[in-house]
């Protein structure tokens, strides 16, 4: 048992490695850790023990200064392999943006990855199943403009089954079957993002788990049917589909008014200019806990939307209206009337909209703070992690 | 002959000895190192997640056994913990800690094995940051001279580190 000798100095290093991590745990700064690091092997192991997170200043997802004006400091197998050699507790290892490290590089990950929840990476499909062999603990991926294809994506999703986030925003490559494997596999699947994936059409969301609250695909060219299974799981509370491809006719998105989706708060219907008052009824209707509703460019919303909205979206705190070539006085009246919640009327730009009819807004709903400056992103924090 | 202290003011020692037998409750703590005794409110010794486990367990008996601990490392934890449990003011709270821990770097360290041993948190972080607030903005020579800590990093290894520091993002 280790005593503290009363006859000599007590030193810091009679400490317990407990101790010593608790203090090393109150050095915030970088130099302060790196210091502590370079006192004596001991410290320099609990520094490395410490570490949790790796980037390297090539990575995109943080830019900062230091990392723009510094010369690339090319990232390499051996690089990464010494890195993953000293830091053996990683959690968290951003790796986008690498573009010296070939696939091949990645291989060391299944000796090291198995710790690993949060991997940024910038690979093809035969990297992405290194990695899926490895770490199998992964909880949030992101395959931010890879060149990855379903192949990939199936046997990630075969192998890390406690996968929560998935980034997939502009991967042309990946199809619907990518997605299945994902909704099907993994139990826990929380949050999607597929911006610009123009082979998915969303029936790969088929058997979707209720843990599915976020999807962020706008930009994609979706199908009816794709809606229907993207809203199947019964738990979706964000929803964005803003930008949507002709191919979903109007009145597609009826369908997400129909009882699935009873959870949704936050809608993003930005640039969908088919969706039509049809659609508009049913939403209003059938998702009693919408809170954000972005409705700008929706050219084809008319006066009984707008009725619609004002008379069954009790919760609404916040609408987006700009640019809405259909939203006329009357559709204005009905929202003033109605949405005892609102908070926040994002409006501009209305080609029907007449001056008086917005005073009358702001005198009669003091209440509702007008704003005129675009808002492109709804997406709440809680959403996505990365 | 043992001795045996009260923690409290000895003015009122006669009217806490009437309180003994009231409502409160008491736990005498034994350090086992050098026999030394203290009888506290169980509500300030259930500030050691060690003790309140055992209170709760139904583990402790009257005199509870305390190994690894200085008689004198003793006091001053109960100091803290008496305190800590009166008081609620943030700010008097502050203050109170900053001249507690105005100690020798011996005695803070004694402090924080005891106080991890024990399982006393918030004495725990205070300690650890008063340690950690030494260490701060010093290279590591300096960290090695205030504490005298013999180097056993080769120059090859420190080099090695540093360039690989290099090679990482500051976060």
């Amino acid at each position: 048992m280790d005593t503290i000798a009363r006859d000599t100095t007590t030193s810091i290093l009679h400490l317990p490695d407990d101790c010593l991590y608790f203090i090393f745990q109150r050095l915030e700064s970088v130099f302060d850790r790196k210091s502590f690091g370079l006192t004596c092997h001991r410290w320099l192991f609990i520094e490395n023990t410490s570490r949790r997170s790796l980037q390297f200043p090539c990575s995109f997802r943080h830019l900062h200064r230091t990392s723009l004006s510094r010369t690339s400091s090319t990232v390499g197998s051996f690089q990464l392999y010494t890195m993953l050699d000293r830091f053996q507790h990683l959690e968290l290892l951003c790796l986008s943006g690498c573009v010296h490290l070939p696939d091949s590089g990645l291989s060391q990950l299944q000796y090291y990855g198995s710790k690993l929840q949060t991997l940024y990476l910038d690979c093809s499909d035969d990297g992405l199943s290194v990695v899926a062999s490895g770490c199998r603990s992964l909880k949030c991926i992101s395959l931010y403009r890879c060149n990855v294809s379903s192949i990939g994506i199936e046997a990630l999703a075969k192998s890390c089954r406690a996968l929560e986030e998935v980034n997939l925003s502009y991967c042309p490559l990946i199809t619907d079957t990518g997605i299945r494997a994902l909704s099907q596999n993994c139990h826990q699947l929380r949050a999607v993002r597929i911006s610009s994936c123009r082979n998915i059409t969303g029936v790969g969301f088929h058997g979707c788990p209720r843990t599915f609250v976020y999807l962020e695909a706008d930009s994609c060219k979706l199908e009816t049917e794709g809606i229907t299974e993207i809203v199947s799981g019964g738990g979706l509370e964000y929803l964005n589909i803003s930008n949507l491809n002709w191919a979903v006719p109007g009145n597609g998105l009826t369908i997400v008014g129909a009882g699935f989706a009873k959870r949704l708060k936050l809608l993003d219907f930005r640039l969908c200019r088919t969706v039509t008052d049809e659609s508009i009824i049913a939403i209003s209707r059938g998702c009693p806990l919408l809170q954000e509703w972005n409705l700008a460019l929706c050219h084809e919303v008319k006066r009984p939307g707008w009725e619609s909205i004002g008379l069954s979206c009790h919760k609404l705190e916040r609408l987006h209206v700009k640019r809405c070539r259909c939203l006329c006085d009357r559709g204005l009246q009905a929202l003033r009337e109605g949405c005892r919640n609102l908070l926040i009327l994002y409006v501009t730009r209305c080609r029907q909209l007449s001056d008086p009819a917005i005073m009358i807004f702001k005198c009669l709903r003091g209440d509702v703070k007008i704003i005129e400056e675009e808002v492109m992103c709804i997406a709440p924090e809680w959403a996505f992690s990365g | 002959m043992k001795k045996l202290k009260f923690i409290g003011n000895p003015l009122l020692q006669s009217r806490e000895k009437i309180n003994m037998s009231s409502d409160k409750k008491w736990l005498t703590l034994k350090t086992t190192e050098d026999n030394e005794e203290f009888v506290v409110e169980e509500s300030v010794a259930i500030m050691s997640n060690v003790i309140k486990n055992m209170v709760e367990d139904g583990c402790a008996s009257s005199v509870i056994p305390v190994p690894r601990v200085k008689g004198n490392a003793m006091g001053k934890i109960i100091e803290f913990c008496k305190k800590h449990t009166e008081e609620s003011d943030e700010k008097v709270l502050k203050e109170f800690d900053a001249e507690f821990l105005n100690l020798g770097p011996d005695a803070l360290y004694d402090l924080m094995v005891s106080a991890n041993f024990l399982e006393i948190k918030v004495l725990l972080d205070s300690v650890t940051t008063k340690v950690a607030d030494m260490i701060k903005g010093k290279s590591s020579e300096e960290i090695r001279n205030i504490l005298k800590i013999e180097n056993d990093l080769s120059a090859e290894e420190i080099e090695e580190s540093r360039r690989e520091n290099c090679w990482t993002r500051q976060e």
